[in-house]
């Protein structure tokens, strides 16, 4: 049996151990193929989609990309290093570093090209599924077809390339960096040498919690106090480093502070929940800070990214609303004229709406001002007459989609002038009502009394709308083909919706798969973690199991261990992606938290999801010691 | 005809907090000897060993194998000299669970791609000599703690090394095992002569040596030869010494 026939041999017993990463890398190539393949699919990405879709694809692919090398580097530094011993032992029998890096790479090798073509084929179904799932779940109604794409295959290829040379790399690092007694010893190292606690990790522990609470404040006040740091796009930036350096130090200092100052309250005292809780964490705090900090941030990403997608489709939805409130508009009333006469003729059923409005000049407005800075917004004022209304008091209305950096003062008063100039006082804002996009170009808009708005009017001033609504929606059809025989530019309702479905869908999709991927990801990279740090402490469980202490005994310690490894990075991944969500609703003008709610609940449940997995795991290999 | 030579062998842990394991040692090991290296817990035995057999550094002082200073040997060269002149064995066996006894024990041999026949002829001499021929298929999981030790002790010696470092052979096994496996490197030593150099704390296994090194506080306190004493005088011997060293002595 020659060298190499045994290292393979070797990774094949050994592989329920790599179970995980053979899993991980599988999963990977699926995910990225099938992630690339839509990206250069036709029907989904073509000229004339958005521009925030073939954006969102490069990037969205870019970003799985260093995902996954992350993620894979990851995954390969605990499998090598549970094999710490057998690399000592081949040297120990004079193999160099040199040999056993070969041995790695034909180990590699071998596991690449599996998985790769698992992988690929796989990728190729599972595209097709997740598209189908996708078009489904929002409503898309164009017709995709997916082909095997080339180029998918081209950047896969590439992606397992560069992970395998990187890998390779990282095994040598860490080949180099251990002699054969640090190889024969590694396991047994602990990393809290000190008990007490330093000065240092007290003022990292602070200024962990400092920063992050910084970014949080500078996210908040994005268009207020920093207005001067976020137009020169620095903003965003600065809040990123210091949430995620101080999410590093915070998991570095602040948590290992916690623990030491209860180890020492506890003066010697442990309880097994201690032995399996708090001592196994603190054992290995440098490593935890790292990985921690790596989950907490790919979450965050996830999260953000989700809530971005749903916040800007709750927002195109109300943009929908204003841009054709009705199945048809018309903005000029000689064609609104003729479609309906053209609809009696056929005996279409319909009903009517119609939207009056001027625009005025503005002599001062107090009510819509820019955030810290009493300037009035813009030139003009839109109006509209509302029956209700007696005198010059006035309503704001109009309000859904304005962005963050406006404020609204009410109870303050605005000069407008038409056929003559007018002062009005708003005391009311309606939130609720939106107007047609045509008229007011979604500003917010001023509600005035009859009489006040018939006494600014003129011609010129004047914009109107007129809405046909369309009984019975079987004349659809036969009414949208009247409607271009009058104005070619007419859009019926129902085609607005599609095409917005359409962009929408496709956004939903991009977005929420990256979302599923990174959850995945994030969920694989903790339970590998966990399980990791199970396997390490197999010795302590046996050893508590011989001094008396029963499987139950440890369960509560284990699965508080469990909550802190999935639970701690979850909060700060929560915390950083609402306050993203919080700016980023600011700049569209969105006030409604519900997406935002349901997209963190519903993430929280599948990462629970691991962890429950993890437990269950952990547990039965706890069980199985003697 | 010496075949390990220390000379003014230092050895020093650590850099701002200094400690000195290993003080001064000389001393000269001859083709075939069987040689013990005892002392007290913490007085440098391990240390001693990791430093002959190449898996750590010296501070100072040179080592000296069959006339290549090792402390002045390339990494390739060590692992050079590791396959082919060099034989572990570990106090706890660092057998490999996924291959089977066989593969073990050959490993050092496909490492060095030696021909099957020869391959075959060497496993079959070493696993007869110690007792586990039948064992060749099983895996390390399906066997006794003794029998692990001993395909350890085989991979150590099939591939004739000049000298088998031993740390703790039998620390994990129990007495009746571990007799067994000291006779089996005694006879080991005699048939193949191959050199032992086996550090341990227990005198029933130094015993078998024919010669003691009694290491102290990072240097050489004395030495004692078996001379033509009987196994059971040597024992006394060891004890007595090991008593005056202030370490635990458990008289039979």
């Amino acid at each position: 049996m020659s060298f190499n026939q045994i290292t393979l041999k070797n990774l094949k017993m050994n592989i329920k151990h790599y179970g995980m990463y053979l899993f991980s890398l599988l999963l990977s190539i699926i995910l990225y193929f099938s992630f690339t393949t839509l990206q250069f699919t036709d029907s989904i990405n073509n000229d004339q989609s958005l521009a925030i879709i073939r954006k969102g694809a490069s990037v969205g692919s870019i970003f799985l990309f260093i995902m996954i090398v992350i993620f894979l580097m990851y995954a390969n530094h605990l499998f090598i290093k549970r094999r710490t011993q057998e690399f000592a032992l081949f040297q120990l029998i004079g193999l160099t570093r040199n040999n056993i890096l070969r041995m790695l790479c034909v180990e590699q090798i071998a596991i690449f090209v599996i998985t790769g073509l698992l992988g690929i084929v796989l990728g190729i179904f599972g595209s097709q599924f997740l598209l189908y799932v996708a078009s489904k779940l929002m409503h898309l109604t164009v017709k995709l077809s997916i082909n095997f794409e080339p180029m998918a295959l081209a950047l896969t290829l590439f992606l397992i390339l560069t992970a395998f040379i990187l890998i390779l790399f990282q095994s040598y690092l860490f080949l180099k960096k251990r002699s054969i007694l640090a190889l024969m010893k590694d396991r047994r190292q602990t990393e809290t040498t000190k008990v007490k606690i330093t000065f240092l990790e007290v003022l990292s522990g602070i200024l962990g919690i400092v920063m992050i609470a910084f970014g949080y404040y500078i996210a908040t006040e994005m268009f207020g106090t920093f207005k001067k740091l976020t137009f020169t796009m620095t903003s965003p930036f600065i809040i990123l480093f210091l949430t995620v350096v101080g999410a590093y130090l915070f998991f570095r200092s602040s948590v290992s502070l916690i623990f030491k100052s209860l180890k020492h309250f506890k003066n010697g005292h442990v309880s097994i929940t201690d032995v399996v809780f708090t001592a196994s964490i603190m054992h290995r705090m440098k490593k935890n800070a790292m990985s921690l900090t790596v989950i907490a941030v790919i979450s965050a990403i996830t999260v953000t990214v989700l809530c971005f997608a749903t916040i800007t489709q709750e927002n195109s939805n109300n943009t929908f609303q204003t841009m054709s409130p009705q199945d048809f508009d018309f903005s000029s009333k000689k064609q609104a004229q003729q479609f309906k006469q053209q609809l009696d003729k056929n005996h279409i059923g319909y009903s009517t709406k119609t939207y009056e409005s001027i625009s005025a000049e503005t002599i001062e407005d107090k009510v819509m001002t820019l955030k810290d800075d009493s300037k009035s917004m813009s030139a003009k004022n839109v109006l509209v007459p509302n029956d209700q209304l007696k005198g010059t008091n006035a309503i704001i209305t109009n309000t859904k989609n304005t962005p963050g950096m406006m404020q609204i003062n009410l109870n303050k008063t605005v000069t407008v002038e038409g056929k003559q100039q007018q002062t009005f006082k708003v005391t009311k804002e309606d939130k609720e009502t939106m107007l047609p996009l045509d008229l007011t170009t979604n500003m917010p808009v001023i509600e005035i009394s009859r009489a006040e708005f018939n006494k600014l009017k003129t011609n010129d001033i004047m914009q109107n709308m007129y809405g046909i609504n369309i009984k019975d929606h079987t004349d659809m059809k036969k009414a949208a083909a009247i409607a271009k025989q009058i104005n070619p530019e007419i859009q019926p309702r129902d085609e607005v919706k599609k095409l917005l479905d359409s962009t929408n869908g496709i956004l939903i999709f991009v977005t929420s798969f990256l979302g599923l991927s990174f959850l995945i990801a994030a969920g694989c990279i903790i339970y590998i973690k966990q399980m990791d740090e199970t396997e390490d402490e197999i010795d302590n469980f046996r050893i508590l199991k011989r001094i008396g202490f029963t499987q139950m005994d440890m369960l509560k310690g284990l699965g508080l261990k469990i909550i802190f490894n999935f639970g701690l990075p979850l909060i700060i991944a929560l915390l950083h992606a609402l306050f993203a969500a919080i700016a980023f609703m600011k700049l569209m003008g969105n006030v409604s938290y519900t997406p935002i709610i349901v997209v963190m609940v519903v993430y929280s449940l599948v990462y629970f999801a691991f962890a429950l997995i993890a437990f269950i795991h952990s547990n039965r290999i706890i069980k199985k010691t003697i | 005809m010496s075949i390990l030579q220390v000379d003014h062998l230092s050895k020093i842990y650590g850099k701002k907090k200094q400690y000195q394991a290993l003080n001064d040692i000389n001393f000269s090991v001859e083709k075939g000897e069987f040689v013990a290296i005892m002392g007290p817990s913490g007085s440098g035995k391990t240390t001693l060993l990791n430093v002959l057999s190449s898996i750590d550094t010296i501070s100072s002082g040179s080592v000296i194998v069959d006339g290549h200073n090792i402390s002045q040997l390339k990494n390739k060269q060590l692992a050079q000299y590791r396959k082919k002149s060099l034989g572990f064995i570990f106090q706890d066996y660092s057998v490999l669970p996924t291959l089977t006894v066989k593969e073990n024990i050959m490993l050092p041999l496909s490492v060095q791609h030696y021909d099957k026949k020869e391959m075959e002829q060497s496993y079959q001499e070493v696993t007869e000599a110690l007792g586990i021929h039948d064992l060749g298929n099983k895996y390390p999981s399906e066997i006794s703690g003794g029998q692990q030790q001993r395909t350890a002790a085989a991979r150590a010696f099939v591939h004739k090394p000049k000298i088998i470092f031993a740390d703790e052979p039998t620390g994990a096994l129990d007495s009746k095992s571990a007799k067994d496996l000291l006779n089996r490197l005694e006879e080991m030593n005699r048939t193949f002569q191959s050199t032992i150099i086996m550090v341990t704390h227990d005198p029933v296994a130094a015993s078998f040596a024919k010669r003691v090194i009694m290491l102290k506080d990072g240097h050489i306190h004395s030495e004692i030869n078996q001379g033509e004493d009987s196994k059971h005088d040597f024992y006394q011997n060891i004890i007595q010494l090991q008593s005056s060293l202030g370490g635990v002595a458990n008289v039979i």
